[in-house]
């Protein structure tokens, strides 16, 4: 009996203690922060925040729980359903409800009455003449590489760029970005800095000595303010050889257009 | 293992949906096979925090609404799990706000205020002794109230976690982010420096044995 009486007052004691620490604890952390918590992904000052706010905080103790729980699930009957509904809210969003147009990716568009591009229209001539001349060898690699560039390339390396950033899929840390030597294509997705104002774009990649290695034109921002482009890994010489930094300039409007940002791209 | 909460779809290939959601190939498409992938354990979410089923839905259409608004800033090769909670647990949390400004508002605020609203007091053990046992309880509990303080961060909060909260020791290790072995131990060492605080006023000793 004296221990059942013990244990209750230890565990009103402690009671006391969680109420009067749940005033100094502050607010609820953000859920990120608790994904981020849990993840141990935060920095060390704000994760001692969380879990002072952990020990005191039943609801959040129960919410942190659930991070681990959003997994992808084989979809079912209800999901099917629920879909119904869910497409008919989204439809009255102007991201999936606009034109057509809007919802195919921009690569570079097919020259109409001026080239998109400085050195395909030519490379493409070239490859007419080698064909011409006998050169199967060389008509069959650049015909593999078209062929390449036309289709889907959803497993080609991403490089995710934002305005003065570089990422990649995968890249711990970010900043630098490797391209398996198997690798012939890549994709770069140029986060615009805002929404987008103009109805074409224009790209350049230019290498560490200020040489434009690339340049493309025609391009339209997709519905969610990204330009994605899908190029040749040999455009970029120094993917392979050692680290080699780049930088992409984005100039959007008719003409040459106005410089709208500078990406940075750091290769290893 | 014919564990059927396994996910059956492995995080490459949402990696892979994502980017082509992203890349505006048919995202009508992408974005509802991205729907129907996660509407289980999005809905689940909702559901498990007693909300109505119509609530449930509702919320998780937020939930998605969220994601599609956000899908532009979202930066591919970041794990899209826990951005997904994130948006699901601020829809839940607006909706908290929500139901709670309607209470403060409407005429059915309930006379006992809600376990989790603010002003709850801890529990209070019946004095069912006279005055002078009384005395002697309070007492005590002052002083467990002080060893309670002079404890180590880290004990104290596996100690609270474990007879405050009732958390299972795998449980606190979640919580505090720290491994069984070493919640184990900050248990044992509470237990330990509360008996040698309180062991020769109070008796505790055999209380912790």
């Amino acid at each position: 009996m004296v221990m059942k009486d013990r244990a209750a007052e230890l565990e009103s004691a402690l009671g006391q203690w969680v109420e009067e620490a749940s005033a100094e604890a502050g607010p609820h952390p953000d859920p990120a922060d608790l994904a981020a918590y849990l993840g141990g992904e935060l920095a060390d000052d704000r994760a001692d925040a969380v879990r002072r706010h952990l020990v005191v905080c039943a609801e959040c103790r129960e919410l942190l729980l659930e991070v681990e729980r959003f997994a992808p699930s084989p979809p079912d009957a209800d999901a099917e359903a629920a879909w119904e509904a869910m497409a008919a809210r989204l439809a009255d969003t102007p991201a999936l409800s606009g034109a057509p147009a809007a919802r195919v990716v921009p690569f570079v568009r097919p020259p109409a009455s001026k080239p998109a591009s400085r050195w395909l229209p030519w490379a493409v001539a070239a490859s007419f003449l080698l064909v011409a001349a006998g050169l199967g060898s060389w008509a069959l690699t650049l015909r593999r590489a078209v062929l390449d560039l036309g289709g889907p390339q959803v497993n080609a390396p991403i490089v995710d760029l934002y305005p003065g950033s570089a990422r990649r899929s995968g890249a711990a840390g970010g900043g630098a970005v490797e391209l398996p030597s198997g690798v012939r294509l890549f994709t770069l997705i140029l986060n615009l800095p805002g929404p987008s104002e103009h109805d074409s774009y224009r790209a350049e990649i230019v290498d560490g000595g200020g040489r434009v290695v690339w340049s493309g034109g025609g391009l339209a921002a997709n519905p969610y303010g990204s330009l994605t482009l899908i190029l040749p890994r040999s455009l970029l010489a120094g993917a392979g050889r050692g680290s080699e930094e780049y930088s992409v300039r984005l100039y959007g409007g008719a003409g040459d257009g106005e410089l709208i940002d500078v990406y940075s791209l750091a290769l290893e | 293992v014919g564990n059927e909460t396994l996910p059956a779809v492995s995080e490459p290939s949402v990696d892979a949906l994502l980017a082509s959601i992203r890349a505006g190939e048919t995202p009508e498409d992408g974005f509802r096979q991205l729907f129907l992938l996660y509407h289980r354990p999005v809905y689940g979410f909702f559901a498990r925090r007693g909300l109505a089923p119509e609530d449930c839905q509702e919320l998780t259409q937020e939930t998605f609404l969220g994601i599609h608004r956000g899908m532009g800033s979202f930066r591919l090769g970041e794990p899209f799990d826990p951005w997904l909670f994130t948006v699901a647990a601020n829809a839940y949390r607006k909706h908290r706000r929500y139901l709670a400004a309607g209470r403060r508002q409407g005429q059915e605020l309930p006379l006992d205020a809600p376990a989790d609203e603010p002003g709850r007091s801890a529990p209070v053990l019946a004095a069912d002794g006279g005055p002078e046992e009384e005395t002697l309880r309070r007492e005590r509990l002052r002083l467990l109230r002080e060893a309670i303080e002079k404890l180590p961060e880290q004990m104290r909060a596996c100690l609270v976690l474990r007879i405050h909260g009732g958390l299972k020791y795998r449980e606190i290790a979640t919580q505090l982010g720290r491994s069984i072995d070493t919640v184990k131990t900050h248990l044992s060492q509470a237990r330990k420096r509360l008996t040698e605080e309180l062991g020769e006023n109070l008796g505790w000793r055999e209380e912790w044995s």
